[in-house]
C-alpha cells in the first residue's frame, strides 16, 4: 500500500519539444520505464509535425493552430511563421489591436502542450525539455518567457541543442549501432545538414563530441516553372546527394546513419543507399530530436549510469571550469562555480563572499583543452579601508554565449556596521 | 587570511540586539567584527542562553552553539568565551584573537560602574546624548552611596550631555551637585562657561560666591568664549554660511537656496545621528 502510495507520487510526465521554424515535434514518457511516444496529428508522412500556424476566427476570439490553422486559412487571420517572427520580435495588427509576437507564440505553444492533456491527466511535469537548433540568447529568452507564463516552473524547463538531443538519443541506442561513428543526415531545414557522433571510449568519462557539416548545394526547391526544369533539378539532387554520402562517410568507420527530415521524400536518396548502407545500419526517422530531448529529460529526472560514464561537449557546452580562489580556514582552495560541460544557458552560479583584506576577487577558468588556466581579478578598490571580513558581496555568473562569461558583483552591506553601496560591478569575459 | 571566504552559517531573520551600542546583528560575522570593535566596552551581561540560542537557531551553528552553551555552564571567562567565537569562525588571525582577549581581560577586572561610565561616555563620544544621559543617570541611582568624586564625575558628564541635548537648567543643576559632592575648579569653570553661554547678556551670580571672588575665573571664561568665537569666525561652518549669505546679497538666489538647503541637510544629518537611540 505504501510502495504504491511512493509510486503514485512519483509518476509524472516527461515531455520532449522539438521546434523547427516550420514545424514542432512532441515526445513524452510518462516514467522512466515507459515507452516513448511521439504525439501524431496525422496518418500522412510528416505525422508529428505540428505546423507553426495559428488562425483566428474573424470577429471572434477563437484561435486555431497547426494544420487546422490551415485549414481555416480562408475563414480567418492565418499567421504563418510565428517563432521565427517572435524572436525577431515582430508585432501584428490583428483586427483593432497589435499583438506581440512572442504572446502569439507563447498561445501556440500552450496550444500544443494542451493536447497532452489527455495523456498526463492530473500528472505533474517533471521535465520539459525543448530542443532546438539554434540556442542562441534570442531563443533561450524566448522559451524562458514562453513557459514562465505557461506557468511551468523554471526547475522544471530545459533547454538543449539538437546536438546535444541527437547525443542522448544515440547513447540510449543498443551499443552496437554506436560502436563506432554515427551519421545524421538531417533534410528538416531547408538544405542537407551532416552530422557524426563520435564517442571517445578512451576517455573518463568518454567524452563525446559532434561534427556538424552543411551541405547547401542539396536544397529544397518548389518553385518550378516547367517538369523539365524539375526533373533537372531532382536528377542532380540524386548525383550530389550521393557525391555527398560518399564524402560523407569516407575515412570515418559509421556503426549506423539515420536520415531524418521532411526533404526525404520521393527518390533522390535511394541510389545512395547503398554507399551509406556499406557495413552499417541505415534508419529513416522523423522524430529524433524530440525523442533525443525526451531521453535528456529522463535521463536529467532520474540518471542512468550513462550518465556517470559518458558525457557531451557539444559547441553550446561550457568547455571550461570556473571556480574561484577562497579562503577556508587557514588554507586556500578553489571553489567550484561552473562546471564544464554544462550547456551556456544552464550556466549560473550565485554565491556570498566576505571580502579579505585585498579588495578584489580572482576567478580561475580553467579549460578542458589543456590550454593556458586563466585568472581574471575583480577588483573591488572602492572597499578599501573597510576591515576584512566586513565586506558581504554576492557574485553572480552566467553567460550570454558559449564563450561569453558575464559577472555581476553586489554589495549586500554589513548589518548596521556598514550600509550597502549601490553600485554593482559588471563585466563580460571572453572564454576564447 | 587575505583572501575571500564564504559566509559562515546563514543569515540570521531574526537579528540579535546588542543593548550596547544598539545594534542589530544579523550574521555570525556580524557579531565577531562587533566583538573586535567593542572590546574595550565587553562585560559578561553581553553573553549569555539567548545568544547561543540565537547562534544555534538564527545562524544555523549547531557545532559553535553547543561548544559556547558547554562553557557558559562552567562559567568560563568571557574572554574564553568570545575568543572561541572568533577562532570558530576564523574570524581574524591568533594575535589578534589574542590581543583582543587581552582587553576583554582586562575590563573584566574593573567594577561594573566604571565599564558601564566607559560606555556612557563612548556615547558621548558618538554623540548618542539621549542614551548616555540614560546610563549615566542609571549609574546615579546605583551609586548614591558610593565614591563621592566617581559620583561627581558622573553628574559633570551628565551636565555636559544636557548641554549637548540644550537642557541648560539641568545641566546647571548636575554641575552644582557635581561641585557639591567634590568641589574642583574645573566644575566650577565649566558652570561659569555655562551660565555666560545659555543667558550672555544677563548678570550671574553662583551659590556660595560673591562676584568678586570669582573675577578671576569669569575673566578665564571669558577669554575661553572669545577664543571659542574667533575659531568659529574661521571655521569652515561659518564659512559656508558666510557664502550663502554672499550669495543672496548677489541675489544668486538658486544658489542660495541650494547651499542652504546642504547646511539645514547636514543639521539634520547631525541631529538624527544625535536623535537616534
Amino acid at each position: 500500500m505504501k510502495r504504491d502510495l511512493v509510486k503514485e507520487r512519483e509518476k509524472g510526465i516527461i515531455i520532449g519539444v522539438d521546434i523547427h521554424r516550420e514545424f514542432t515535434q512532441i515526445s513524452y514518457a510518462i516514467s522512466p520505464e515507459h515507452k516513448i511516444e511521439t504525439m501524431e496529428i496525422s496518418k500522412e508522412y510528416e505525422k508529428y509535425n505540428i505546423p507553426t500556424y495559428l488562425c483566428k476566427r474573424k470577429g471572434i476570439n477563437q484561435w486555431y493552430y497547426g494544420r487546422d490553422a490551415f485549414k481555416k486559412k480562408e475563414e480567418g487571420i492565418f499567421l504563418e511563421d510565428i517563432l521565427f517572427r517572435a524572436l525577431s520580435n515582430d508585432k501584428v495588427w490583428i483586427e483593432e489591436s497589435e499583438i506581440n509576437y512572442t504572446e502569439l507564440f507563447t498561445m501556440y505553444f500552450r496550444k500544443i502542450l494542451s493536447m497532452m492533456a489527455f495523456v498526463r491527466g492530473n500528472m505533474p511535469i517533471h521535465a520539459l525539455v525543448i530542443t532546438a537548433r539554434v540556442m542562441n540568447k534570442e531563443m533561450v529568452d524566448l522559451l524562458l518567457k514562453t513557459t514562465r507564463e505557461i506557468g511551468i516552473h523554471s526547475q522544471n524547463v530545459f533547454l538543449k541543442s539538437h546536438d546535444e538531443s541527437l547525443y542522448h538519443y544515440v547513447i540510449h541506442q543498443p551499443k552496437e549501432l554506436w560502436e563506432y561513428a554515427v551519421g545524421i543526415m538531417d533534410f528538416s531545414t531547408d538544405h542537407l545538414v551532416g552530422y557524426r557522433v563520435e564517442v571517445n571510449s578512451k576517455t573518463t568519462p568518454c567524452v563525446t563530441f559532434i561534427h556538424e557539416t552543411e551541405y547547401p548545394q542539396i536544397y529544397i526547391r518548389d518553385d518550378f516553372v516547367s517538369d523539365m526544369e524539375k526533373e533537372i533539378y531532382l536528377k542532380k539532387m540524386e548525383t550530389d546527394f550521393l557525391e555527398v554520402s560518399q564524402e560523407f562517410t569516407s575515412e570515418i568507420i559509421f556503426s549506423s546513419i539515420y536520415l531524418v527530415g521532411g526533404g526525404f521524400t520521393g527518390d533522390f536518396y535511394k541510389p545512395a543507399l547503398s554507399v551509406l548502407g556499406r557495413n552499417r545500419r541505415v534508419f529513416g526517422g522523423n522524430n529524433l530530436y524530440s525523442k533525443g530531448a525526451c531521453l535528456c529529460g529522463i535521463e536529467t529526472i532520474f540518471p542512468s549510469e550513462l550518465a556517470e560514464k559518458y558525457i557531451f561537449l557539444g559547441k553550446e557546452k561550457l568547455v571550461c571550469n570556473v571556480s574561484v580562489l577562497i579562503s577556508n580556514a587557514d588554507e586556500q582552495e578553489y571553489l567550484s562555480m561552473l562546471d564544464a560541460g554544462i550547456s551556456w544557458f544552464d550556466a549560473k552560479a550565485e554565491k556570498i563572499f566576505m571580502l579579505g583584506e585585498e579588495k578584489q576577487i580572482e576567478l580561475l577558468i580553467t579549460p578542458l583543452n589543456h590550454r593556458e588556466v586563466r585568472r581574471i581579478c575583480i577588483d573591488l578598490c572602492e572597499f578599501n579601508g573597510r576591515p576584512e571580513k566586513t565586506v558581504r558581496v554576492k557574485l553572480n555568473l552566467s553567460m550570454c554565449s558559449s564563450q561569453t562569461l558575464c559577472y555581476k558583483v553586489t554589495d549586500l552591506g554589513f548589518g548596521d556596521f556598514f550600509k550597502p553601496l549601490p553600485n554593482t560591478w559588471e563585466d563580460c569575459i571572453m572564454l576564447d | 587570511m587575505a583572501k575571500l571566504s564564504l559566509e559562515i552559517g546563514k543569515r540570521a531573520e531574526k537579528a540579535y540586539y546588542m543593548e550596547f551600542p544598539g545594534i542589530s546583528l544579523s550574521s555570525i560575522e556580524e557579531l565577531c567584527y562587533y566583538i573586535c570593535v567593542y572590546a574595550d566596552y565587553m562585560g559578561r551581561d553581553m553573553i549569555g542562553e539567548e545568544l547561543i540560542c540565537w547562534i544555534d537557531k538564527e545562524c544555523g551553528l549547531y557545532e559553535l552553539s553547543m561548544h559556547l552553551s558547554s562553557l557558559y555552564r562552567q562559567n568560563c571567562s568571557l574572554q574564553s568565551f568570545l575568543g572561541f567565537t572568533l577562532e570558530y569562525v576564523h574570524f581574524c588571525d591568533k594575535d589578534r584573537i589574542a590581543l583582543i582577549e587581552t582587553c576583554i581581560r582586562e575590563n573584566q577586572q574593573i567594577k561594573a560602574s566604571l565599564l558601564n561610565k566607559k560606555r556612557a561616555d563612548y556615547y558621548v563620544q558618538v554623540k548618542k546624548y539621549h542614551r548616555a544621559f540614560e546610563l549615566y543617570y542609571k549609574l546615579i541611582e546605583t551609586n548614591l552611596s558610593g565614591d563621592h568624586q566617581f559620583l561627581a564625575n558622573i553628574y559633570y558628564n551628565l551636565a555636559i550631555v544636557c548641554i549637548r541635548l540644550f537642557y541648560f537648567d539641568l545641566a546647571d543643576d548636575y554641575f552644582l551637585k557635581a561641585y557639591q559632592l567634590f568641589p574642583d575648579r574645573n566644575t566650577l569653570i565649566a558652570r561659569i562657561k555655562l551660565k555666560r553661554l545659555s543667558e550672555p547678556q544677563k548678570e550671574f551670580y553662583i551659590e556660595g560666591y560673591l562676584e568678586e571672588e570669582l573675577k578671576e575665573q569669569i575673566m578665564e571664561v571669558d577669554a575661553f568664549i572669545e577664543q571659542v568665537s574667533e575659531q568659529f569666525v574661521q571655521s569652515r561652518e561659518m564659512q559656508v554660511i558666510k557664502d550663502a549669505f554672499d550669495k543672496k546679497k548677489n541675489l544668486e538666489m538658486a544658489e542660495y537656496y541650494l547651499a542652504v538647503r546642504e547646511i539645514v541637510n547636514d543639521l539634520k544629518e547631525d541631529y538624527n545621528n544625535q536623535a537616534t537611540l
